[in-house]
């Protein structure tokens, strides 16, 4: 789940950029959550409620909060952990790319 | 990386120790035997700073570094035999004070923190239940929205410091389908309406630190007593976990290190077949194990206080340092008994107490079977268990 900052990528026009980016960062949140976090969660719907599916439990909160500080170089304060962010990948992906700007 | 404590900070472990010997000393035989508190030393402990030692200074804490706070920690377990009143403050500390500065308003903070540093108060926190325990997110407690007010119906089971706290953080369920994320935090005071504590619990071990129930009644607060946002209370229990066992280990590491000294000493004086115990390799085996456990508990103690003074996220971490300290512990406490035979087993000392009072380092914070699942889940080996 380690991967590089992505902040050396980012910058330029926003816009499209940033769409294509919080699309971008929503695939890699179903890859996380799919492979490693809740693995045999198969297909997810990315409006799907993860929290109410029981896709994501306690523990896989802090293996996704880990992912994503180290996959997208972000910091996540604990009062953000809060189901508006984490409820859906869709809103995980507007979370984190919000943190990103 | 390097562990090693700035004069500065050894100064203060120092100064730590020698207050311990001078005002902490004496009585906890006849305190644990009765199973009662030690106000006196919670006062003492108070006034020394121990109460506010990662504390800002603006609420009248010491605002000392984590790495300064585990080393004053340590220095205190080395020098005070009273685990219970140990236990207690870092209860008090971890679970009650810590949340509330993180994630506290203003005027939460403004009220509660200055009582809680300067001892006037005393906290805590509720979250275990009668059948959610390990599995601590499964609650029935429930805490219903009305208007500007919540009520609260539930019980809540073996809460550290419950029969003497004047206020508790009580976690509840606001939104029961949401799962983990429908938790919310509640700080209730002593007193609410509906909420009352049962009487302290006989507990094998840690007796001189009260464990009650809680029962919550249609006990109703207001909304301003909602500590963080509501559905924040997993993210409030999960990063007091990770202080509390980062930190809460630290008297075991100096304890270790005072019963080593004790069964070293003891080895070289104690004779039997015309010569000292500690020339068998029966016994010096022992004592060199626990010595290699020390070591190693105070490796990864301030392993893991150095990541959380950078703001690291540290849950696998922690969970190894716990699950190693307490373990540890207990085993240096049973050698220690063994190795002082009878009088080791005699209530007139205090090896057998601490083996009762150690053994419980492994179930309290999360078992040491929940740490494992901690650290195999980040191994992704298995899901669940935090």
């Amino acid at each position: 789940l380690i991967r590089g900052n992505r902040d050396a990528t980012r910058g330029g026009p926003r816009g499209r950029r940033e769409v294509e980016e919080s699309v971008d960062i929503a695939s890699d949140v179903e890859r996380a959550i799919v492979t490693e976090i809740a693995p045999g969660a198969g297909t997810l719907d990315r409006d799907t409620n993860l929290l109410k599916t029981g896709t994501i439990d306690s523990m896989g909160i802090v293996k996704l909060i880990l992912f994503m500080e180290r996959s997208f170089g972000i910091q996540i304060d604990d009062e953000e952990v809060v189901p508006e962010h984490f409820e859906t990948i869709n809103k995980i992906a507007a979370f984190a790319a919000s943190k990103m700007k | 990386m390097d562990f090693s404590l700035s004069d500065e900070q050894a100064e203060f472990k120092q100064s730590t120790i020698a207050f311990a010997k001078q005002a902490l000393t004496g009585g906890h035989r006849e305190r644990e035997a009765a199973g009662e508190f030690d106000r006196s030393g919670w006062k003492a402990c108070a006034e020394f700073g121990v109460l506010g030692l990662p504390m800002p200074a603006k609420y009248g804490g010491l605002e000392k570094d984590v790495l300064t706070c585990i080393a004053a920690l340590e220095g205190l377990g080395y020098a005070c035999r009273d685990n219970g009143l140990l236990f207690a403050i870092s209860s008090h500390i971890w679970t009650c004070e810590s949340p509330i500065l993180r994630f506290g308003s203003d005027a939460q903070k403004d009220k509660y923190l200055p009582g809680l540093i300067s001892g006037a108060l005393i906290g805590g926190h509720a979250m275990t239940e009668p059948d959610a325990g390990s599995d601590a997110f499964a609650m029935r407690t429930r805490a219903e929205k009305k208007g500007d007010r919540y009520v609260l119906t539930g019980r809540k089971m073996f809460i550290s410091n419950a029969p003497i706290a004047d206020v508790l953080i009580v976690f509840a369920t606001t939104d029961a389908t949401l799962g983990f994320g429908g938790l919310s935090a509640f700080i209730i005071d002593r007193g609410t309406p509906g909420f009352s504590v049962g009487k302290p619990l006989e507990m094998m071990g840690l007796r001189t630190s009260p464990m009650g129930e809680v029962v919550l009644e249609d006990c109703e607060v207001p909304v301003e007593n909602r500590l963080g946002k509501e559905g924040a209370g997993a993210a409030i229990f999960n990063s007091e976990m990770e202080w509390e066992r980062s930190c809460l280990f630290a008297p075991h590491v100096g304890a270790m290190a005072r019963d080593l000294e004790v069964c070293v000493a003891y080895a070289k004086d104690r004779r039997q077949f015309g010569r000292s115990i500690g020339s068998n390799q029966a016994i010096s085996h022992k004592i060199a194990d626990m010595q290699v456990r020390l070591e190693l508990a105070r490796l990864v103690l301030y392993k893991v206080a150095w990541l959380k003074a950078q703001g690291k996220r540290a849950p696998a971490e922690s969970a190894i340092g716990k699950l190693f300290i307490s373990e540890s512990y207990m085993t240096s406490c049973l050698d220690a008994l063994q190795i002082h035979g009878a009088y080791g087993y005699s209530r007139e000392f205090d090896f057998e107490r601490n083996v009762r009072d150690a053994i419980a380092s492994r179930i309290y914070s999360g078992t040491s079977e929940i740490q494992r699942n901690i650290i195999a889940a980040y191994l992704g080996l298995q899901d669940s268990g935090a």
